[in-house]
């Protein structure tokens, strides 16, 4: 049983540079044509609506399930509490985007890297809410960490959405694969700390290098990361 | 009354009296917030098996819910589907354990409990809607023998899924099945179903009772109640939470006392409610309150409309008996003279029917008509495969066209709504084939005014054929508002006489029988020039007669023009806000001097702001050199529209295969070449493949003949099956290697995502292909892409598989047998174009 939790609607936008970064996009020319789609492909996000739901649990008890690998133990090590989260575009998402794929290809991956975007702005906007409740507890938020980061396996999804029950107040579920359903949803585990704490500096320089895609990860190859900004 | 109580297993009278909606039924309320206070739950630990190992505390619970009131005890069994049991316990264990300890309490009746699979239905997620059907059909029947007496399908937000377990249900057991589904603040599922078309489509499937729990507080549900009120057609049942629920300090809080919940409850009863209880939060002391309302309470009828409706899961079309309404039909999506919608019917390409069902929904289509009938075609599969891919797209409700009774089963038995079934006519076989269909699946129907003897030329002919298809309609169960008859447009050229009967006929089927009425407008103009005038004009006129569903092109002006006008005289428009909104300083086409704008032939003249040509213009199309200029960077700056219109020109003038072969082809080598040098990213190079795209269409719409075959035949002998394996539904990298490979002229079958190995082996078999192209997203998957190549390999000798993926590396794609690994999409159309090389 958590000690806190709650649901919110999360007001989040497609990032365009963000999705662009999803795309490949190394500074070509966008000509005119390209700018346009791009325009269109944020519009056709305007019906998403965002969701979120966090709980706190007071230490890691009945998380046993969902905490399992090294390195998301070493992520909330020391922590006083951990919060879950996950966020939703919503099944309105699944239906635009395999609409705009079916009418074009093209137009419709960029919906899908916008949505991509947007649910990344979602989840940062809820770490936000996160940050600030702990605050309200004299506590410091560390920062996310997703089920298939490291060695964090993605069979832990059912077991974080039960934890959250995200079925019941944000519809989202998870197939035999351990994928989310709707696929613009993202669940994280954040660590919330005294804030004397030693901050784990360390941590967020290793995450890519202790990463199953270390090896494979475009973003990496580009110096960016899969995973968001931190929070303070 | 939508269940036939007549073939129901009625345990007593007051049973019965409840499913005629003369007497309350008062359930339990929450059983997780018992289990929780009793400390009897585990987390990770299905609360199911309970009934197993700890039944007195099972019964326990029941029974104070019995000693507040509750007249029936809901098994503890929510998710006992084999699903989410896994091998922990059998389904039927579970059931027979759950009731006993239910009937144990002394409550007068058991209801057996069926919550979510909680799996999302394909093609969202990856459960078939059959699997789901087979779940219920073993949780209703383990209900059945666990000695339940009714059955609760509760806690739904998916109208599909609530349909699977309505159908399960009620075919697998006697006994009166009830349905609960929950609503957002928003007044939708989280699938965004409304409470009125959850009402529509679930009261026509036979349910005995609908209505809502969880999702809110009673003050929440009251205004989400009155919706939908008006349209059940059977008793209504309300089980709210008690309000909203915060978690605080290690505790779910609710903040709905027993007494704010029984006056809240109030006003759900005075709305109509007969069935009640209490969801999450609620405990003996609120079913006590709710037990003190209703003392010497009468239920209370709710106003229900004698409504026509068609629904998707997210939009009813309602045409209320007795209002001046019209709904638009677009009559687009059906094969016959459609040459290219004929091509993508039988390859499977289902992404042109949603542009056409796209295009027809902009155009202000209300219905779509969806047709997949054409010789040769295994109809039934491809209407369902149709109608599947349409309702995970638009939004719009189906009408579902075939003469085929198998055909119009398999298509209406997973939709997601209530749909519209083209047609069933006046003769006996046809009635006795159509109806039950119509029927079992809650739909409505239209009926052709044709029996054994023809079409009768004359009204009175039409209406009593009408007549006796309400009538055999109603013999079946099928409410006379669910039926619309379509009294038959015949060609004024050859039938002129007939057509003022035809007016004529439309009147009197609606005032004697009290029906909507169809009409496939376009017929009356066939052997007539200028036929969009004549038709537009027989529009206005049977809309004078009380035509209600016209069936037409919408993307036709002149239709456009007639609906919005009309809808204006009828009252539709109110305060004609729509129509003035979209006429107010459009110009008049009638008026000397306004041509149609052609924004094709507008844009290619815009093409200047495009990238230079960088190709050399053949010798061969030296005379045309602007053209195909224009063409070539209208291609690289990815302008679909100009490059059809420049191709149609060129063909003016210019062989096909000489287009393809000097213009397209080197337009895309330039394309990857940008690509490949990091001048255009992936979408660039995606927007220009779907412009050549555009020209090759109008090729193949053009070329005859034998050049045509040799088109044909050129891609038939190129031909690649593309698929995203079993598990995975990430399919966004299978799609652009799909396109890329169309545009470099090979003919693509795509099976789609979360493909079976033995599906793709099959295919490759049944099409002869000689190569295979899979995709895998995820680490999890990638086994299931190892068993299909190892299958594919094993079964199809000489078969070559290529893959690719994210999380895939040219040693990985070796290490589990590919023969090819393409890191990106033009990398997978060069490796084809060397495989056929």
């Amino acid at each position: 049983m958590p000690l806190f939790a709650t649901s919110l609607s999360l007001s989040a936008r497609p990032n365009v540079e963000g999705a662009l970064g999803y795309l490949g996009y190394a500074g070509q020319d966008l000509h005119a044509e390209m700018v346009a789609r791009l325009e269109k492909a944020v519009a056709k996000c305007a019906s998403f609506a965002p969701k979120g739901t966090f709980a706190v649990f007071e230490d890691g008890r009945g998380l046993e399930r969902v905490l399992v690998g090294e390195d998301v133990a070493r992520h909330v090590e020391g922590a006083k509490a951990v919060a879950l989260l996950a966020v939703t575009l919503g099944h309105e998402s699944e239906r635009v985007i395999r609409r705009e794929t079916a009418l074009s290809a093209a137009d419709g991956m960029l919906v899908d890297a916008m949505a991509s975007s947007m649910a990344e702005a979602a989840v940062e906007a809820l770490h936000a809410e996160v940050a600030a409740w702990a605050r309200g507890r004299g506590l410091r938020a560390g920062g996310r960490f997703s089920p298939g980061y490291g060695d964090m396996p993605l069979s832990v999804q059912p077991a974080l959405l039960d934890a959250l029950d995200a079925a019941r107040r944000l519809g989202v579920s998870v197939t035999d694969a351990f994928m989310l359903t709707p696929a613009k949803s993202v669940t994280a585990v954040v660590g919330l700390f005294d804030p004397e704490y030693a901050p784990q500096t360390q941590l967020s320089a290793q995450d890519c290098e202790t990463c199953t895609m270390a090896g494979v990860c475009l973003l990496k190859q580009q110096g960016r990361t899969c995973h968001g900004s931190r929070s303070e | 009354m939508a269940a036939d109580l007549n073939s129901l297993r009625i345990k007593d009278d007051h049973l019965r009296s409840v499913l005629e909606g003369r007497a309350f039924l008062l359930f339990d309320g929450a059983f997780g917030t018992m289990m929780q206070r009793a400390g009897l739950t585990l987390a990770g630990e299905n609360p199911d098996l309970l009934n197993l190992s700890a039944p007195d505390d099972i019964t326990a619970i029941h029974r104070a819910y019995v000693e507040a009131g509750a007249q029936v005890a809901t098994t503890n069994t929510f998710g006992a589907n084999a699903r989410k049991l896994a091998k922990a316990a059998t389904v039927a264990e579970v059931y027979a354990a759950a009731a006993r300890a239910a009937r144990a309490s002394g409550a007068r009746y058991v209801a057996g409990d069926i919550g979510p699979t909680g799996a999302l239905l394909a093609p969202m997620g990856t459960l078939s809607f059959e699997e789901a059907y087979e779940l219920f059909a073993e949780q209703a029947r383990a209900a059945a023998a666990a000695g339940c007496d009714l059955i609760v399908v509760e806690t739904m937000a998916d109208l599909r899924e609530a349909k699977a377990a309505v159908l399960a249900a009620t075919a697998e057991t006697d006994l009166p099945v009830f349905v609960t589904m929950t609503f957002g603040e928003d007044g939708r599922t989280f699938l965004g179903t409304t409470p009125a078309i959850a009402a529509m489509t679930l009261s026509s499937l036979g349910a005995a009772a609908v209505g809502m729990n969880c999702s809110l507080g009673p003050d929440e549900l009251a205004a989400l109640v009155s919706e939908m009120a008006p349209h059940v057609r059977c008793p209504l049942m309300v089980q709210p939470n008690a309000g909203l629920p915060r978690v605080e300090d290690g505790r779910t809080v609710y903040d709905v006392t027993p007494e704010e919940f029984a006056r809240s409850m109030e006003g759900i009863l005075d709305a109509g409610a007969t069935i009640v209880g209490g969801c999450c939060g609620t405990d003996p002391s609120f079913i006590s309150a709710l037990s003190g309302l209703l003392v010497g309470r009468k239920p209370v009828s709710p106003a229900r409309t004698e409504s026509f409706c068609v629904t998707s899961a997210q939009e009813a079309v309602v045409l209320e008996h007795g209002e001046r309404r019209v709904a638009v039909i677009g009559e687009r999506i059906n094969p016959t003279g459609k040459k290219r919608l004929k091509e993508a019917l039988r390859a499977g390409d289902f992404d042109y029917v949603v542009g056409e069902a796209v295009a027809q929904a902009k155009a202000g289509a209300d219905i779509l008509d969806v047709n997949a009938g054409l010789p040769d075609i295994d109809e039934p599969a491809v209407l369902s495969a149709v109608v599947d891919t349409l309702q995970a797209t638009v939004t719009t409700p189906l009408q579902i066209d075939s003469s085929d009774p198998a055909a119009i089963e398999a298509a209406v038995r997973s939709y997601a709504g209530k749909p519209l079934v083209n047609s069933v006519n006046g003769k006996a076989s046809n009635l006795a084939a159509v109806l039950p269909v119509v029927k079992k699946y809650g739909c409505s129907v239209v009926g052709l005014t044709l029996d054994e003897d023809g079409i009768p030329p004359t009204a009175e002919g039409r209406l009593a054929i009408a007549q006796r298809i309400v009538e055999a309609a109603e013999a079946q169960g099928i409410p006379r508002c669910d039926v619309a008859i379509d009294c038959l447009v015949m060609a004024a050229a050859t039938n002129q006489a007939e057509v003022a009967e035809i007016l004529r006929a439309v009147t009197l089927v609606k005032e004697r029988l009290g029906v909507r009425t169809v009409l496939g407008v376009s017929n009356v103009s066939f052997g007539l020039p200028q036929r969009p005038l004549v038709n537009s004009m027989f529009l206005a006129a049977a809309f004078g007669a009380g035509l209600d569903l016209p069936i037409l092109n919408p993307l036709s002006a002149r239709y456009r023009d007639a609906v919005a006008a009309f809808r204006v005289l009828n009252g539709q428009d109110a305060g004609a806000v729509a129509f003035i909104d979209e006429y107010a300083g459009a110009p008049d086409p009638y008026e000397v001097g306004v041509e149609g704008v052609l924004s094709a032939s507008a844009s290619v003249t815009a093409a200047g702001v495009a990238p230079a040509c960088p190709i050399d213009v053949p010798e061969a199309f030296a005379a045309d050199g602007e053209v195909v200029e224009q063409l070539v960077s209208c291609v690289l700056a990815g302008r679909a529209a100009p490059v059809a219109q420049a191709t149609r020109e060129l063909l003016g003038a210019h062989d096909a295969l000489d287009i393809i072969n000097g213009i397209f082809v080197p337009a895309l080598d330039v394309v990857g070449l940008k690509y490949d040098a990091g001048e255009f990213f992936l979408p660039q190079l995606m927007a220009a493949a779907e412009a050549v795209k555009a020209g090759f269409d109008v090729v193949r719409e053009t070329a005859q003949g034998a050049q045509g075959a040799a088109i044909s035949q050129g891609a038939a002998n190129r031909e690649i099956i593309v698929a995203t394996v079993e598990g995975d539904i990430h399919d966004i990298g299978k799609n652009i290697v799909k396109m890329l490979l169309e545009n470099y002229g090979f003919a693509v079958t795509d099976l789609g995502r979360d493909v079976p190995p033995e599906r793709v082996v099959e295919a490759a078999l049944e099409r002869g292909v000689s190569l295979v192209g899979l995709s895998a997203l995820m680490t999890t998957t990638v086994g299931a892409m190892e068993r299909t190549i190892a299958l594919a390999h094993e079964r199809v000798p000489g078969c070559a598989v290529m893959v690719g993926g994210a999380v895939l590396t040219a040693d990985y794609a070796a290490s589990i047998g590919a023969d090819y690994y393409a890191k990106d999409a033009a990398e997978a159309a060069r490796t084809a174009t060397r495989h056929f090389a």
